[in-house]
């Protein structure tokens, strides 16, 4: 990497008046794998690189990018910007940022497996191995998309106050798309995705998990009833539990949402500043975001604005305890930045985003918490899913999902869609397992649309008294 | 070397050392965003970027990869490593070559020339906005204005060397009257003098100041007018089914339905980026095969699904010049318009909604089209064919192809979208959708 180029950089911005520059300058390599109905697709490799500045004029916000890293070419993007920020100064949002620690720190993460080392023909036999797995299933598999995604990014961080961060961050990923001709066409979309060597992905088993999956969905569609309508008891798997928080605890926790700065595509917040403090949940739900955790698929050690990252804990005991904060919400609420910028590429300003996102596990075992159930459902995994753009109305329709009938499991039941809002679900629960898993989301935001890696997890939770709708 | 030299460059370098088919894209592109919300920029943005995109196949594997800079020596790396690569891989069985060329393209659409450096014009531009806004007693308005301009050089082993320019311009307004009632409106056009922002901006007040006060929906079956912000989310997610890497894959509920009924017979809609200075307009596809008007649903029957070359060799038919580096994919939709105005639509309506926006279109199943999406900003309720107050807190649970086979009524009126979920430009009217299932959350 250039280090002088950024230098360069952060100097020509201050030359022409900001009062304040920071310079992001990113590689990124990228290795991609696609199996189509066990016919390998179209592969390759990427390597990108480029820079992203952002500057303060005036209090008033900018942002350039570009991947000519030529000295002239910099200077001229520098001053056109500049210009365009002058003229916005006079009817732009005046901005501070929180005063933080200046940091100096260079990272990466650790691979067992280096991503270089395993090679593309051991990637293609992995995606073999599990389409072969599959098939060997004997279900009616009628369409198998499979992906095989790893990408490390180098990132050097320099900003005004004298901050300089370097990191290196692996990221890998495996996606499916299952289509199954059972009873009916039953689908199921999935990823996992981890920071680390490719050990990450060699650690699940893909073939064997993927080959039960299968069977599951069958048995869920050839010997599914109908779900039950109306209020019964919940236990939702981890999985649900995992997408749940992400989207009604980490998003309407977003200090610029609250603050109505993406109020146009993703949205405010059904969460007001002055609700910090109140209650929003039940006194077990504890919810954490945590971007420090090893292996999570939004792993880093700096921000995106060179504040140090560590966890942030929304919900303590159902009540609401802190937001998710970069530096420029921080100053608007008095407080220091908790580490939630991110930007996804040199292309994009960085905005507050989530990370590795979780419910805590409680003392619980999953199987205690059907207990004392007289009509219930169970639901694993699903499939559709959404949620308002103030974090309020949300839906979960199961894709594995089973009856409880007097505290055990039964026969399985298609699709019971739970419709509900945010304040209604965390107060019904009363019962949270010890099962705590983690799964991979891209989480969409910003304009343009940024999607971040973030883990969504969570255990098993109970809860009572809930209406399962059409 | 300017770019045609890099591009040409690049396929004779592939060829020599033994690639059959080579596609080196080169494109330039420069963009700004002028971010607006509370009634205050809150960010101004530019950006620059080169691009060059390497596809090529030997003995039957297709490999994709870009290159960093564009010195001779790079250029021969870069090639040496992508078809080492490529030798590694299993033959991919269903590749079938690129398209042979060359083809005969259309004149120029206009570009914008002046984007480049029209930042303070932008500025000015969504201050006024702003202002129109709080005249028309807007409590905050949020949103962006964006500009594209790009520049592509093509040139592949099948004879195809061309040139494209191409100009965008996208304005959104989420305006709010209240705490709880909000419009948004989007317009776009190739050029920055063409943009009709004004329009946007009122449409966007009226939006809001027509759904103040609105009371939790209920359940059940409504006939919907789907106005063209809405409708054209759910037209791209249409577009995306008809690609037929969609279909293989099972992301379409659209597989086995080729010339069979899956729309109402009054709708037709195309894939269609050959409109003279069209938004979406370009003059060829990623292999470069001129681009070409077709249906993708005529008179609700499914005419074609969405090819490139090789794609198309396998369906033994011939490409539909959707070419995209990996899998064919929709250029630019256009709906045919109707005959019925918008009063004319409410008039005819005795229980329904009326719908401007929604989000979050998210599917229980891709192979058989069951999905649910959530409105947004301003939902009005329609009694007896008059509008009779705003609601809110639902959402549409259904199925695509029993909505679509449900349109009872086309606008006579087309809007062009672009938006935060409308990827692909949409020309599109206002539909009205009969018996559309509307679902909601329990407190």
């Amino acid at each position: 990497m250039d280090y002088n180029i950024a230098e360069f950089a952060l100097r020509e911005v201050l030359k022409n008046k900001a009062e304040y520059a920071e310079v992001r300058l990113e590689e990124t390599k990228t290795n991609g794998f696609m199996m189509k109905n066990g016919i390998p697709q179209i592969s390759g490799f990427d390597r990108t690189h480029g820079m992203g500045i952002k500057f303060l004029l005036n209090k008033t916000s900018g942002f350039l990018s570009t991947n000519s890293l030529e000295k002239n070419k910099i200077k001229q993007l520098i001053v056109s910007a500049i210009k365009t920020a002058k003229r916005a100064s006079e009817i732009s949002e005046k901005i501070m940022y929180s005063p933080e620690r200046i940091s100096r720190k260079s990272y990466n993460v650790k691979q067992r497996i280096k991503l270089q080392d395993f090679s593309s023909e051991k990637k293609l036999d992995l995606l073999k191995n599990i389409d072969n797995s599959i098939m060997d299933s004997k279900v009616n598999v009628i369409g198998r998309y499979l992906s095989v995604l790893d990408f490390e990014t180098e990132k050097l961080y320099l900003n005004s106050e004298g901050s300089r961060i370097f990191s290196h961050i692996p990221i890998t990923n495996f996606t499916y798309l299952l289509t199954i001709k059972s009873k009916e066409i039953v689908q199921h979309y999935w990823q996992y995705g981890y920071s680390g060597g490719f050990e990450t992905i060699l650690n699940k088993n893909f073939p064997s998990l993927l080959k039960k999956e299968v069977k599951i969905l069958d048995n869920v569609s050839k010997k599914g009833a109908k779900a039950p309508r109306g209020n019964v008891d919940l236990v939702l798997g981890p999985q649900i539990t995992g997408i749940m928080v992400h989207e009604s605890v980490g998003h309407p926790y977003e200090a610029d949402r609250i603050l109505g700065r993406e109020s146009a595509q993703a949205g405010e917040s059904f969460v007001k500043k002055n609700m910090l403090h109140s209650r929003i949940g039940s006194d077990c739900v504890n919810v954490i975001d945590d971007p420090t955790l090893k292996n999570g698929y939004g792993f880093y050690l700096y921000d995106d604005e060179g504040v140090k990252a560590r966890p942030r804990k929304l919900i303590q005991n159902g009540i609401i305890n802190e937001f998710l904060h970069n530096r420029e919400t921080a100053s608007s609420m008095g407080i220091k930045s908790n580490g939630s910028a991110r930007a996804m590429s040199y292309e994009n300003e960085a905005i507050v985003r989530m990370a590795n996102t979780y419910m805590a596990p409680g003392d619980y075992k999953e199987n205690e918490l059907f207990v004392g159930i007289k009509l219930g459902v169970y639901i694993r995994s699903f499939m559709e899913w959404n949620i308002d753009d103030i974090r309020f109305n949300q839906k979960y329709v199961g894709a594995e999902a089973y009856l409880i009938k007097n505290g055990k499991i039964g026969i399985p039941v298609i699709r019971p869609v739970l419709e509900i809002t945010t304040p209604k679900l965390y107060s019904s629960i009363d019962a949270v397992a010890n099962n705590l898993e983690f799964h991979a989301g891209n989480c969409g935001k910003g304009e343009p649309l940024q999607s971040a890696p973030v883990w969504l997890g969570g255990p098993s939770v109970r809860l009572r008294n809930v209406r399962l709708g059409k | 070397m300017n770019n045609a030299d890099v591009a040409l460059k690049i396929v004779k370098e592939a060829k020599r050392q033994g690639a059959q088919d080579c596609i080196a894209a080169v494109e330039e592109e420069e963009n700004s965003q002028i971010k607006y919300s509370n009634s205050r920029i809150v960010n101004i943005q530019k950006g620059k970027s080169v691009d060059i995109g390497i596809f090529l196949a030997i003995d039957k594997r297709p490999v994709i990869t870009s290159l960093k800079d564009i010195k001779p020596d790079t250029i021969k790396k870069t090639i040496r490593e992508l078809i080492s690569f490529a030798k590694k891989l299993d033959i991919t069985e269903d590749y079938y070559g690129i398209a042979d060329g060359p083809f005969g393209y259309k004149k120029n659409d206009s570009v914008d020339k002046t984007l480049s450096h029209s930042g303070e014009k932008c500025v000015d531009l969504v201050k006024d906005a702003i202002s129109i806004s709080k005249n028309e007693g807007m409590i905050k308005s949020a949103g962006v204005l964006e500009t594209v301009q790009k520049g592509t050089f093509l040139a592949t082993s099948g004879n195809v060397i061309a040139q494209n320019g191409f100009s965008n311009v996208y304005f959104s307004i989420r305006n709010f009257s209240s705490k709880n009632s909000s419009g948004h409106s989007v317009c776009c056009s190739r050029r920055l003098r063409d943009i009709k922002i004004k329009e946007a901006v009122i449409e966007s007040c009226s939006i809001a100041k027509s759904s103040e006060n609105p009371k939790i929906g209920k359940e059940g079956m409504y006939d919907i007018i789907f106005e063209p912000l809405a409708f054209a989310n759910l037209l791209e997610n249409v577009g995306q089914a008809a690609s037929i890497f969609s279909v293989e894959t099972g992301f379409s509920w659209l597989n086995d339905k080729l010339n069979k009924k899956v729309a109402d017979d009054s709708f037709t809609l195309y894939d269609d980026a050959t409109t003279k200075n069209g938004v979406g307009s370009m003059k060829f596809d990623a292999e470069g095969v001129s681009v070409m008007k077709k249906p993708i649903i005529k008179k609700g029957v499914l005419k074609n699904y969405l090819h490139n070359t090789s794609t198309a060799i396998k369906y033994k038919t011939k490409t539909t010049a959707n070419a995209g580096i990996i899998s064919p994919e929709p250029l630019c939709l256009v709906v045919e318009k109707g005959n019925v105005n918008k009063s004319g639509m409410i008039g005819g309506v005795k229980h329904g909604l009326i719908i401007t926006n929604v989000w979050y279109t998210r599917f229980q199943n891709y192979a058989t089209g069951d999905f649910s999406t959530i409105p947004r900003d301003g939902i009005l309720e329609i009694k007896n064919g008059k509008i009779a107050g705003a609601v809110k807190g639902i959402r549409i649970s259904d199925n695509i192809t029993r909505m679509l086979m449900n349109i009872s009524a086309i606008e006579n009126k087309l809007k062009w979208i672009l938006g935060w979920e409308v990827n692909i430009p949409i020309l599109t009217p206002s539909v009205l959708i009969k018996k559309a299932k509307i679902t909601k959350s329990v407190e």
